[in-house]
């Protein structure tokens, strides 16, 4: 009986709640397919190393899914109390004719049960289906051969699914049923009447809450952007919290302030407010606005650590792809550090032909770097190492600096494909490709330094961008070209050899790289870096950003939008009757559903625009913290996550209005 | 004088070949312009459906329907919108007020819907809260307000876009006697002083002794008319109760 009732409860309601069980699925999908990466990888060839990564990557997704299924659980109790909450009088009916409240609470925990075992069974066949399709970017990102398309299906992803959702599912039923429990007769039957009444915020109130919320969003901005490091500094790194949190209270204040004055300052101006459907409009809005603060503050929250966090994913998986090309130039390079002064320089060329991989050179070119002990970091900043270290407190800079003569330098450009250093007879160039550097080193530019005793001018006002030893990005933070005949008597203290293979193939260049670093080359160090262990090393960084990134992207995103839209949906059934009012007194249909239009529009956009305010220095700090590890700009990836957001956002919010429209 | 209002042969079956319902078998009446005409019948004898359908909100099945030498049963889309809402005003048993507007806002909709500007709006409210006595309530809520005077300002709404008529559908229904006869005196007084023409469709015979006309109708047809003449309301009464004695029971009761 009860079950029947539950069957034709979801039947009847489907229709209403169809983007809250969609939401269900793609939940299921979303935590599927990042669940079960290594069997979409199975049919990767991998090497040892990306393999290892993969296995660390799969341990961060796995924890980020405790805190997504957290999300998720919130989201979907918040639904459901709002789904229950909006079927308050058919309870009450169900109690007045006599049914015990065990009986309801059993009807609930049946629909639950009916929607999530559905929406798991129809999700996991999806996310199987999907994942055949997002196995081939994985490999893409992976820049793994794909040997054979094979179908691929993760058991252990589903029964983390089946048992994570089960638990969320769980606590959602025993969440209704105390709510149920909980509930008067009385109050169920009036629930409708309750909650229309007005309620009016004390002006004054709200102009200084603005005030206050716009003060603590202003020194919050400040805080994360150009204020960073005096705020920072002589505190632990943790105190980044404080403006965030103030960020946070900012916004929810903000917008009870702007909920309360809003309408006061609208229906003020008589002109706009008297026309049309407008006062209507307004009003509806301002009570949906109103009803739910906390919640927009929450979306909006959610909304802005999406943007940051996609366009930040995506900018370092797209950064390392390009950089890689750029800075990891060579196939191999050997570094050996010389034991003392009088050690000869290494012949490369003799050991590598004694030791048989000569032959698989297509280039060979060895240089060395010098190092004066009286020219350190310090020195070659002048006098922009003042401003230097207030700016970066926790840098020291007494450490010699390389120096390199410019015949060497050319030479590497040569193979390693950067422009050439020309340097005058009294004259030094610096080389330097770091972006936090460059400006540091554009402050010192036209200063004379003083290297191994002589006096050079520098020779002209331009950074040469360039490096010495390859990476996955833009790491140099600067050495000295000199003249050749400066250094002709000094020793240097390393040499190295920079080198090309004739193969491209990947299981060649790994034999040849084992057999280089297996050499005894003397000395008092040796260290190697290989393209292939660079794009290996930041193909795990990228993927792992990527795949964080999405993953807690999608489903903020998915979340903010589904919150959204089922308000919007449950207001319109309660509104139905005044929209009926409302085509009496003679309003057009076209104007009815414009005023809906605009209600559900502004209603969606409040919270993205102060998200995308926020972003504006939310990226910036963002730009700043990447710049580390050489990203420049985000700009690429910040259309590539607007359009994320048109798409998912959007789409929420048109399925949203279809479904509200065909309501009335 | 003119007839503002013609029922031609109407008609409206509900439900299929099966099963059908006539809930107006072959009514024609007519109304002219000033009159206060009441529509008396029992509970499901077709009142609702007569007034809807002239109202535009509900369609005739046969017959036609003339407002202002208008066919309304020709109108369609914007051009039905645009009648109702410039020659018709609306007074419902359960208000259909919108909870979150104030009184005057309620009021002031129904203007900007015709794009009159917000001057002219504040001007016309004033006059007709002034008329109606609901000058002090135009600030409140719904919520806030007695059942009659959310009848007033329901009234005032339907009235301020001066309709060429106003269609009221048992708007003493959900009111107190003390309430009803305020009302009811409003009605008299926008009907004499103002020259409104009103239709008002009840089952009650107090209610229906303020008008100048009652039509009853039995069945979905037209049983038996009374005109008030110069009659005194006491008298006028009398005469409708005898009618309804007539009908057979009590309208009231019928409820
Ligand atoms: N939408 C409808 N569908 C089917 N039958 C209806 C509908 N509306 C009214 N009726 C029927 O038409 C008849 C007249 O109803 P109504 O006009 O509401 O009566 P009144 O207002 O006089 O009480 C009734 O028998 C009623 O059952
Ligand atoms: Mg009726």
């Amino acid at each position: 009986m009860l079950a029947k009732l539950a069957f034709k409860n979801i039947k009847k309601s489907f229709k209403d709640y169809a983007i809250y069980f969609c939401t269900l699925i793609l939940g299921v999908v979303i935590f599927y397919i990042f669940n079960s990466l290594d069997s979409q990888t199975a049919m990767l060839r991998l090497s040892e190393s990306t393999s290892s990564l993969m296995r660390m990557m799969e341990e961060v997704l796995s924890g980020v899914s405790i805190f997504i299924s957290c999300v998720l659980g919130f989201l979907i109790i918040y639904a459901s109390r709002f789904l229950i909450k909006k079927r308050n009088q058919e309870f009450g009916i169900y109690l007045t004719l006599g049914m015990s409240k065990r009986k309801i609470s059993t009807l609930i925990l049946l629909e639950t049960l009916i929607a999530g075992v559905m929406s798991l069974v129809i999700g996991l066949a999806c996310g199987v289906l999907i994942s055949q399709v997002t196995s081939v970017f994985v490999a893409k990102l992976f820049e793994a051969d794909m040997e054979q398309f094979a179908f691929n299906f993760s058991i252990a992803a589903t029964v983390k699914t089946l048992i994570y959702f089960g638990i969320i599912y769980l606590v959602v039923m025993i969440f209704d049923v105390v709510m149920v429990g909980k509930c008067k007769l009385i109050e169920l039957l009036q629930a409708e009447k309750k909650n229309e009444k007005i309620r009016l915020k004390n002006p004054a109130l709200c102009i200084v809450l603005f005030l206050a919320s716009v003060a603590m969003m202003g020194w919050s901005y400040w805080a994360v952007t150009d204020g960073f490091y005096t705020v920072i500094s002589n505190r632990p790194l943790a105190f980044i919290l404080v403006p965030i949190g103030l960020g946070c209270v900012g916004t929810y204040l903000l917008f009870w302030s702007i909920s309360g004055m809003a309408l006061r300052i609208i229906s003020s101006c008589k002109n706009i407010y008297g026309r049309k459907l407008n006062s209507f409009t307004f009003k509806q809005l301002s009570s949906k606005i109103n009803s739910m603060v906390a919640s927009i503050s929450i979306i909006c929250v959610m909304l802005f650590m999406t943007i940051c966090l996609l366009s930040s994913a995506l900018s370092i998986a797209n950064y390392f792809n390009n950089s890689i090309q750029k800075y990891a130039s060579a196939d191999m390079e050997v570094e050996v550090y010389r034991e003392s002064e009088t050690q000869k320089a290494t012949d490369f060329e003799k050991i590598f032909s004694e030791n048989g991989v000569l032959d698989d050179m297509s280039d060979l070119v060895t240089v060395s770097v010098y190092s004066d002990p009286n020219f350190n970091y310090g020195d070659s900043l002048g006098l922009a190492l003042e401003e230097i270290t207030a700016q970066y407190p926790y840098i020291t800079f007494d450490a010699p600096i390389d120096i390199m003569s410019s015949s060497d330098y050319n030479k590497l450009a040569d193979i390693l494909q950067m422009e050439s250093a020309k340097v005058g007879a009294n004259e030094y160039a610096i080389v330097v490709n770091y972006e936090t550097w460059i400006y540091s080193r554009t402050l010192e530019l036209d200063s004379k330094m003083n290297i191994f005793g002589t006096n050079l001018s520098p020779n002209g006002s331009k950074i040469v961008d360039g490096f010495n030893i390859i990476n996955g990005g833009a790491f140099n933070m600067g050495f000295f070209v000199v003249p050749d005949g400066i250094i002709k008597n000094e020793v240097p203290y390393k040499d190295f050899a920079v080198i090309n293979y004739f193969t491209q193939e990947h299981d060649d260049q790994v034999e040849l790289n084992e057999k280089i670093a297996a050499i005894n080359y003397g000395g008092s160090g040796v260290s190697f870096d290989s393209k292939i262990r660079i794009k290996e090393n930041s193909i795990g960084l990228s993927a792992m950003a990527t795949f964080v990134g999405l993953y807690l992207g999608l489903i903020f995103l998915i979340s903010s939008a589904a919150i959204l839209a089922l308000k919007v949906l449950s207001d319109t059934i309660d509104d139905r009757e005044k929209y009926n009012i409302l085509r009496k007194i003679g309003a057009d249909e076209k104007q009815i559903k414009g005023s809906l239009f605009k209600q559900e529009l502004i209603f969606f956009l409040l919270p993205l625009v102060l998200a995308l305010i926020h972003t504006i220095f939310g990226i910036k700090f963002c730009l700043m913290i990447l710049e580390t590890i050489g990203v420049t700009t985000l700009l690429g990836s910040m259309i590539t996550t607007c359009i994320i957001i048109v798409l998912i956002y959007g789409g929420y919010f048109i399925a949203a209005y279809a479904c509200s429209k065909n309501m009335l | 004088m003119k007839k503002l209002l013609q029922v031609k042969h109407v008609e409206k079956y509900y439900g299929n070949k099966n099963n059908l319902t006539k809930a107006i078998d072959d009514i024609s009446l007519s109304v002219n312009s000033g009159e206060f005409v009441a529509i008396m019948g029992a509970s499901g004898s077709g009142k609702t459906t007569l007034l809807n359908c002239i109202a535009t909100i509900d369609r005739v099945t046969s017959g036609n329907i003339l407002i202002d030498g208008e066919d309304i049963t020709t109108l369609k889309g914007n051009n039905l919108n645009k009648f109702r809402r410039e020659k018709l005003g609306f007074i419902f048993q359960d208000f259909n007020l919108l909870n979150t507007l104030t009184g005057y806002e309620n009021i002031a909709l129904a203007l900007a819907i015709q794009n009159i500007s917000a001057k002219e709006q504040n001007d016309k409210i004033k006059a007709i809260a002034k008329t109606l006595g609901i000058e002090k309530i135009l600030d409140r809520y719904p919520y806030q307000m007695s059942g009659g005077e959310k009848q007033r300002v329901a009234s005032a709404r339907a009235i301020v876009t001066n309709p060429k008529i106003v269609l009221a559908d048992e708007p003493t229904g959900a009111l107190d006697s003390k309430s009803s006869k305020a009302l009811l005196e409003t009605f008299e007084r926008l009907n004499q002083t103002l020259g409104s023409t009103i239709l008002m469709v009840t089952h009650d015979a107090f209610a229906a002794s303020y008008a100048s006309r009652v039509i009853f109708i039995k069945d979905g047809k037209i049983f038996s008319e009374l005109n008030r003449g110069d009659d005194s309301r006491k008298t006028f009464f009398d005469n409708i109760i005898d009618v309804i004695t007539l009908l057979g029971g009590n309208l009231n009761d019928a409820c």
